[in-house]
């Protein structure tokens, strides 16, 4: 007798417990929480931290797209720019222009000029684009020697990247956006601006009237004043070099650049879509290993209900038969 | 002649009268005793009276005695009932502390579990790969590592918390027993004198059974009956724990005289006890004799507890060589924690050209410098310098003095300065976002020029979530695999211990009930069967009661002729 209705005991808080385990199943919508509530827990921690990783991977392929993004609109202007520099020069080396016109043009060359600089010297959330790892200091800058001849003015001004030689100016950064994908984010300035800007001073000074030496290669800050009209052809020659190199700087620094960041780009986009792919795989995995089936839960809870009773009912009345009623 | 048998059927009538009395009142004793736990049902035997007085002529009887009082038990249902309860206390005690140790692994991404917070920790890694000198990033990523050494340390400590918690356990079933012994012990004796007589002391059987069902539930052990009703209860190898009227009071000790030069610490830091019977009684120097084996390969709750919180030889001198499901989770902690304090750490120096081996930044100054370098230039100050641990003892941590940290250092604290675990005193070395060394310092030799934006070191350290590493603590080995990857294995563990204790709770929960179904069936009161034996009894006293009466009006019948 005892042992009928600890038998049927037993039954009753089986069913409760599987009641309960049901309902948090429902409620929860994961069928495993806990290690022990199945054989493949530690798959299911492993997918769980892929989908971790996906997510972080995810977060720094928006973060470097943005910050790509901005780059390309740089480098963009500055091939604006660029053009913009070539036609003036063109326009300049016409020699219906005397010295004087040409003088007064080259205002706009310098403006041009210290309009990329501040493109070189741009700020993504507070550090400088371009300026490698030494991203708190501007990486163009006016030189400590400036061109000897004019003492002042916009065609003294000699911009060198990095003066003071700091080893971090070059250094890029890579970003990891898939376990085996890291993409460089930035390119140090020299490589995008050196030329152009250089191209933009030597045009600059050529059309105020200044020579500027070695004659190619970095200005090293020397160069005389040419005297006209003797110097005429000179200056015309110089701006037409000046021509040349404006071509060349839009042709091996900026157009590359622009091909690189699209390059880039595009890779970020491949990771993202296989990040994307393999995040949807990944979750419905996960959601077959350890999510809740609410249909097949829902019924097996509404059989262990009925079952509950059944036992409820036969314990109730099995502890009541005894011969003790029919004497 | 007539008076003579008229005595006699009024003899008979009487002995039957009073023997059915007596099994009515037996009946009324097993009715009574229906639901009380460990009663074995009695049944008066009736036996034919014989009387030393023997007429001449025909035998006609001399009526019914009670001859004898049998208790219904039965060795071996006993014996199987006992191992049912003593494998499900086993199973019960080992699920406790294992479900508790499931919540320190969870799976639905709710927790901070080391899972999660290593993942986290490497995303904010990659984060300060974009920009280096952001100090909001440089204090994520000392929050995500405060998750990290928050996580693994909490994990490690409630395992070793969970294990000292066995072990306390353990030395009160250790004392229960012991009361329980002297009780057996006891009313052994009782017993015996009792039974010296001829009698059955059932109802004292009743009791020493009882006690020795509660005995089961803390461990496995036989029984065996001797000749005058008493029992000896004798462990699996051998050694007895009750004779007669003695009993072996165990002990639990964490001094045990076989440890001569101490027992090895437990996870926490402290000492798991033993249980030892001392074999010197005058007390004056302890001769211990280790059960701890032995009650930890059988069952009950003593059996289960310590196969769960595991047993260590004297000889060893770790707490990862113990055996146990506790032990064998601390250990991959453990395992992860040293990785941390050693791979990891040693990449942080700083690892210029990629080889996977940190540089010398500067080789013009003696010894080992790390050309990794802070936001403000310096380079790291410690040879643990991103994750640390709690540390104040004599010893170098720096063991070996190569400027690099490695197990022999961390072998070498363990040796010299009783350190335990690195993971319950994990810490954070950087304490501020400036002090994390992202950048390289380029030219040591020239006054250092550093980069605030160089997270060259960083790039490095994020390879380390995908790096192959060889994990190895105490029993414990996994190689060729990532942080993770053992985090992982751990869960899975986890899981197939809980599975298993599961299994085996709910298959001895069906043992237990079949082993009481089939104790119950022979021993235990079935009251539908003493109704039937009440109504027979009273049918059969209201016989004897007519044959008084017949007697009676015999009597009659012949005074009235005469």
């Amino acid at each position: 007798m005892r042992v009928i209705s600890e038998i049927l005991l037993s039954q009753v808080n089986r069913q409760r417990e599987e009641i309960a385990r049901l309902g948090k199943e429902i409620s929860t919508g994961l069928k495993v929480s806990r290690p022990g509530d199945s054989k493949q827990s530690g798959t299911i921690a492993e997918f769980r931290d892929t989908l971790e990783k996906i997510k972080g991977f995810r977060e720094q392929i928006s973060n470097a797209t943005s910050f790509l993004n901005y780059q390309e609109s740089i480098v963009n202007e500055a091939n604006q720019i660029m053009i913009r520099a070539k036609e003036i020069a063109t326009q300049a080396a016409n020699e219906t222009n005397d010295s004087v016109v040409r003088s007064q043009m080259a205002q706009e060359v310098f403006e041009l000029r210290d309009h990329l600089v501040n493109l070189a010297n741009s700020k993504y959330l507070g550090r400088y684009v371009y300026g490698g790892a030494n991203d708190d200091e501007p990486p163009y800058a006016p030189n400590s020697t400036p061109y000897t001849n004019p003492a002042s003015g916009a065609a003294s001004v000699r911009y060198t990247f990095n003066e003071d030689a700091d080893p971090g100016a070059t250094v890029t950064r890579s970003v990891r956006v898939t376990d085996s994908i890291t993409i460089t984010v930035n390119t140090p300035g020299n490589q995008v601006f050196d030329n152009a800007i250089q191209a933009l001073e030597r045009l600059g000074r050529a059309m105020a009237g200044y020579e500027t030496l070695p004659a190619s290669g970095t200005p090293d800050g020397t160069g005389a004043a040419w005297t006209f009209p003797q110097d005429y052809q000179t200056q015309t020659k110089a701006i037409q070099n000046a021509i040349d190199l404006i071509d060349t700087a839009r042709e091996q620094d900026i157009m590359p650049e622009q091909v690189k960041l699209a390059g880039r780009m595009r890779r970020l986009e491949t990771a993202s879509s296989i990040l994307e792919l393999s995040e949807e795989n990944t979750n419905e995995i996960l959601d077959k290993m350890q999510g809740t089936d609410v249909f097949d839960a829902s019924s097996r809870l509404s059989y262990a209900q009925t079952s509950l009773q059944a036992s409820l009912t036969v314990l109730s009345r099995g502890l009541g038969n005894t011969i003790l009623e029919y004497l | 002649m007539g008076a003579n048998f008229s005595a006699k059927i009024l003899n008979n009538a009487v002995t039957a009268i009073q023997a059915q009395q007596q099994v009515i009142a037996n009946i009324s004793n097993n009715i009574a005793n229906a639901d009380t736990e460990g009663y074995a049902k009695r049944i008066l035997n009736l036996e034919t009276r014989v009387t030393s007085n023997r007429g001449t002529g025909i035998e006609i009887g001399n009526g019914v005695v009670v001859g004898s009082l049998t208790r219904k038990s039965d060795e071996f249902l006993e014996k199987v009932l006992r191992e049912a309860i003593s494998d499900k206390y086993s199973a019960d005690a080992q699920s406790d502390i294992i479900t508790r140790l499931e919540n320190l692994f969870d799976l639905t991404g709710t927790q901070n579990t080391i899972g999660s917070a290593l993942s986290s920790f490497f995303e904010s890694l990659d984060g300060l790969t974009m920009d280096p000198a952001n100090l909001e990033l440089r204090s994520e990523v000392m929050e995500r590592a405060t998750d990290v050494v928050t996580a693994i340390s909490s994990t490690y400590n409630e395992v070793a918390q969970l294990q000292m918690e066995a072990d306390k356990r353990i030395e009160l079933e250790v004392s229960s027993v012991n009361s329980l012994t002297s009780e057996i012990a006891k009313l052994n004796g009782l017993i015996g004198t009792a039974e010296a007589t001829g009698h059955v002391a059932a109802s004292e059987r009743d009791k020493r059974e009882e006690l020795i069902k509660q005995l089961s539930e803390k461990m496995s052990f036989d029984v065996r009956e001797n000749s005058d009703g008493t029992v000896d209860l004798t462990l699996a190898d051998g050694f007895t724990i009750v004779t007669g009227t003695t009993a072996r009071q165990l002990e639990f000790t964490t001094t045990p005289s076989f440890a001569t030069t101490g027992v090895p610490p437990s996870l926490s830091g402290d000492r798991l006890g033993y249980i030892v019977y001392d074999y010197d009684t005058s007390g004056s120097s302890p001769a211990h004799f280790d059960l701890s084996d032995t009650l930890k390969a059988g069952g009950g709750t003593i059996g289960g507890l310590l196969k769960v919180r595991g047993t260590n030889a004297v000889t060893n001198t770790s707490a990862f060589d113990a055996d146990g499901t506790l032990v064998e989770v601390a250990s991959r902690v453990e395992s992860i924690a040293r990785e941390l304090l050693t791979s990891f750490n040693d990449l942080y120096l700083g690892d210029t050209d990629g080889d996977g081996v940190p540089d010398d930044g500067d080789s013009t100054t003696a010894g080992f410098q790390p050309s990794a370098v802070d936001l403000d230039g310096n380079p790291v100050a410690n040879v643990f310098g991103f994750f640390g641990f709690q540390y104040s003892g004599a010893t170098a941590v720096d063991g070996d003095g190569d400027g690099r940290p490695s197990t022999a250092d961390l072998n070498n604290l363990i040796t010299n300065e009783n350190i335990v675990s690195f993971a319950s005193r994990m810490q954070l070395a950087v304490s501020n976002p400036r002090e994390i060394a992202a950048a390289f310092n380029d030219d040591p030799a020239a006054p250092v020029v550093y980069s605030p934006g160089d997270g060259r070191n960083i790039e490095n350290l994020v390879q380390m979530q995908q790096k192959q590493l060889n994990f190895s603590v105490g029993s414990f080995t996994l190689n060729n695999a990532t942080f993770n990857d053992v985090y992982n294995e751990t869960v899975g563990h986890v899981g197939n211990a809980s599975a298993r204790i599961s299994l085996t709770q709910s298959v001895s929960d069906d043992n237990l009930l079949v082993a009481k179904e089939r104790r119950d069936n022979f021993s235990a009161v079935n009251l539908d069967k003493e109704f039937t034996d009440l109504i027979q009894f009273q049918r059969a006293f209201q016989a004897s009661a007519r044959v008084i009466r017949t007697a009676n009006d015999l009597s009659d019948l012949i005074v009235s002729i005469i």
